[in-house]
């Protein structure tokens, strides 16, 4: 490995990582549900990622790589957390994982554009609870708690919440393209 | 299943809530249905731009905090879910990238990634009019504007290998590809440094334009400075075709020349000594040997390049008899050729019996204690200046090895040799130490010096810890930052305080780095010294015994956290320190590790 090829593994996998932000994020999301520790683990699979670059093969695609680093963090992720030989459960989360990025990049950019104008529109109450369940990471009791909602309650208004914005990008999409 | 059987699950498994039945009446509803599975896949995409979006929201607020709490009218909110969404801070470059990133209609290709941001003032990105503060790993675009602050600096990776050091207050724009072979950036104002891989005549070439002038680049490394009525470039290695725009003039400017607009007919002058070393006539020494090692060959030329793993450099000095009763020694080093960043360790060496000519593996000195450590940016032509006092003490020979650890992979960093116009100094103090006005000129703009800052006392150390992890679920990892979560994350630190006397005060500095949070943090005194961060498990791993300090409320963006740990260390000898933080604070806090830039200091007034 020449100086100037590890230094252009690293480059690559920087802006693959950039441009997959997204892809692999949610990968991780739904094998372990929560946001703060996929974030964790994200950022664990991107040091693993910098770390292998030049095991990458560029010929080839970089998302898979990249998922197949992100299920070793997870699957060591379980371990620690004394979660293993690997469940049923999480066989089936790995299972949604994949199902769940199994997507068009394109569409994840143009949706990401256009919910940005969506969530400009949000009424207070929505936005409030927006910001505390998606920013904050507040779930069930504590997010009802903070709304003054029942929990039942919260998850109708989150449930609608999310059509609303699906229903406001698909419009915007339709208008761009 | 019907669709609003299919709905509720698909609702229960986004809010976490899902039990093991239900998810895999959800799975297999997916495996079976198409439509079903376009609906989980679509459903799931939103429920991770939500997030993507809620943390760009808040990390745009300037992490929002205050007034997002305010406007819910709850204080409590505020400490109780305050900072938990800066638990992705460390995405910050990546997440603004995702608020700038444009749709099909706009998208532009990358065109480099910054790689590290330094001094006050921040460096910012234009795009599609808006202006984001960018940090490490923001992918730059085709047509982005780069702006520094006048006192910040910024560090950035062109897809086809440049490396572009942006100087404060300065302007930059990448204009990209302009033809199958030729790529473009126009640097509107100010100052920056390029390093060009050296490229074949019918490779890509490199242009760098001004308002008065185009640069051609075959491979160099200069820099550019433009104002509104000239531009100088200066050449320290290669070449480059230098070309005044309004005169149609075009000079060859080669290594060490420089040239400048407005200045009479354009012509390449040859540099005067860039040195200032006459300054110091009479306190100043230059190595007797020096030389660098790669891949098992030492080389004898006129940079001394250092990089993790793989490069190191040796320094010998002479002290004569006449240098009694030294003070204070300061070891100078000029950056010229690579710039980068990382941390620098500088140790002893084990003897002094090499020359440059003859200097081997086999006979090569060992490195003996680490005698200082230089953390951050080395930009071009910046002067490192570490304290070697501990090492330096008396007439005779001295071994230095400069090491670097091995954190990123492009980080390699050359300075002159003692053959070149910028080798290394050593400042020998006497008697009293000089407050010198310039003492502070060389040292990192906007950055902190390792070893020695302009205040530090003479009769104060600053000292690094010789180990450190936090443990996580069970387990001790050992990694860029320290992460503290109630019961969950604790920090270990261990220090060696060496014996220089009779020790009047201590304090422990930590760096936020990543994650921010509130809380509470309590340090206490570990049971032991008995580990190193390599062999830490929760069997062998010291307890606390009692508190030793404190720290309450919210821990910023790289905000420093200060506790006197006078109690705790009052003489030499090897101590434990453990950080915990009180889950009322319902989050967690990083701070940056020794492996890390902003690694954690014990400052020791003796």
């Amino acid at each position: 490995m020449t100086e100037d090829s590890t230094k252009d593994s690293n480059f690559k996998s920087f802006v693959n990582i950039s441009e997959n932000r997204s892809k692999l994020l949610a990968f991780i999301l739904a094998n372990v549900q929560d946001f703060d520790v996929s974030e964790d683990l994200f950022q664990e699979t991107i040091l693993e990622i910098l770390k292998n670059g030049d095991k990458y093969d560029s010929s080839r695609p970089f998302l898979p790589w990249a998922y197949g680093i992100s299920r070793n963090v997870v699957r060591r992720f379980w371990e620690r957390e004394g979660r293993k030989p690997l469940t049923m459960r999480q066989e089936v989360l790995e299972r949604l994982a994949q199902a769940a990025v199994d997507t068009d990049c394109e569409l994840w950019r143009e949706e990401r554009t256009a919910l940005q104008n969506c969530l400009e529109k949000l009424p207070a109450r929505l936005n409030k609870l927006f910001v505390l369940r998606y920013g904050y990471n507040l779930k069930e009791q504590k997010l009802a708690d903070r709304v003054d909602f029942k929990v039942g309650s919260v998850r109708t208004t989150l449930a609608h919440l999310r059509k609303r914005l699906r229903e406001c990008i698909t419009t915007q999409i339709s208008q761009v393209y | 299943m019907t669709e609003k059987e299919f709905e509720s699950l698909l609702t229960t498994y986004l809010d976490g809530q899902i039990s093991d039945n239900e998810l895999a009446d959800l799975d297999r509803a997916i495996l079976d249905h198409p439509k079903f599975r376009e609906r989980f896949q679509t459903e799931f995409r939103l429920h991770t731009l939500m997030r993507e979006g809620a943390i760009t929201r808040l990390e745009l607020n300037g992490l929002g905090i205050g007034k997002i709490f305010r406007s819910y009218g709850g204080r409590n909110i505020g400490s109780r879910f305050a900072l938990i969404v800066a638990a992705c801070i460390v995405l910050v470059g990546l997440v603004l990238w995702v608020w700038l990133s444009p749709g099909r209609v706009n998208h532009r290709p990358v065109v480099g990634v910054c790689l590290q941001v330094s001094g006050s003032g921040g460096v910012m990105i234009e795009r599609n009019n808006k202006r984001i503060v960018i940090g490490q790993n923001s992918p730059i675009l085709e047509g982005d504007r780069i702006l520094s602050g006048p006192r910040a600096k910024g560090l950035m990776q062109l897809t086809d290998g440049v490396i572009l050091s942006l100087e404060g207050g300065s302007s930059v724009y990448f204009i990209g590809r302009t033809s199958a072979k030729e790529t473009e950036i126009l640097l509107e104002q100010g100052e920056a440094l390029f390093e060009v891989d050296r490229r074949e005549p019918n490779e890509n070439r490199f242009v760098v334009r001004t308002p008065q002038t185009s640069v051609t680049v075959f491979g160099t490394l200069f820099a550019l400075e433009t104002q509104p009525t000239r531009t100088r470039i200066t050449v320290y290695e290669g070449l480059v075709h230098f070309r005044q725009e309004n005169t149609g003039e075009v000079v060859h400017v080669a290594s060490e020349q420089y040239a400048e607009t407005g200045q009479g007919p354009l012509q390449a002058i040859q540099l005067e000594a860039l040195e200032s070393a006459k300054q110091y006539m009479g306190m100043t020494l230059y190595p007797t040997d020096d030389a660098y090692l790669e891949d098992g060959q030492f080389l004898n030329k006129q940079h001394l390049y250092v990089e993790g793993g793989r490069r190191e450099f040796y320094l010998k000095f002479r002290i004569p008899e006449v240098k009694k009763n030294i003070q204070k020694a300061i070891l100078q080093l000029t950056q010229w050729i690579d710039v980068g960043f990382g941390t620098l360790r500088f140790y002893e060496g084990s003897h002094t019996d090499w020359t440059e000519q003859n200097l081997s593996v086999e006979r090569a000195p060992e490195t003996q204690q680490e005698i200082a450590r230089y953390n951050g940016i080395v930009g071009p032509h910046q002067v490192i200046k570490v304290d070697v006092s501990d090492l330096i003490k008396q007439a005779g020979q001295y071994t230095i090895i400069v090491k670097q650890d091995p954190v990123g992979d492009f980080n390699d960093i050359s300075f002159g040799s003692k053959e070149s116009p910028l080798g290394p100094r050593l400042i020998i103090y006497q008697q009293q130490i000089e407050q010198q006005a310039d003492f502070g000129k060389g040292l990192q703009r906007g950055q902190e010096l390792a070893t020695l800052g302009p205040a530090q006392s003479p009769n104060q150390m600053t000292l690094y810890p010789t180990d450190d992890a936090h443990l996580e679920a069970g387990e001790f990892a050992n990694l860029l930052y320290l992460r503290v979560e109630g019961q969950r994350r604790v920090i270990h630190l261990r220090f060696d305080v060496p014996d220089k006397g009779i020790i009047r005060e201590a304090r422990l500095q930590l760096t936020q780095l990543n994650d921010v949070g509130s809380g509470t943090l309590k340090f206490y005194e570990g049971s032991h010294s008995d580990w190193s961060e390599h062999d830490l498990s929760v069997g062998r791993a010291p307890t606390p015994l009692w508190e030793i300090g404190r720290h309450t409320g919210v821990v910023g963006l790289n905000q420093v956290v200060e506790v006197d740990v006078s109690d705790l260390i009052h003489r030499p000898g090897l101590y434990t320190i453990i950080v915990t933080l009180d889950e009322s604070g319902d989050n967690d806090i990083a701070f940056g590790s020794k492996e890390s830039p902003l690694c954690p200091k014990l400052i020791v007034d003796y």
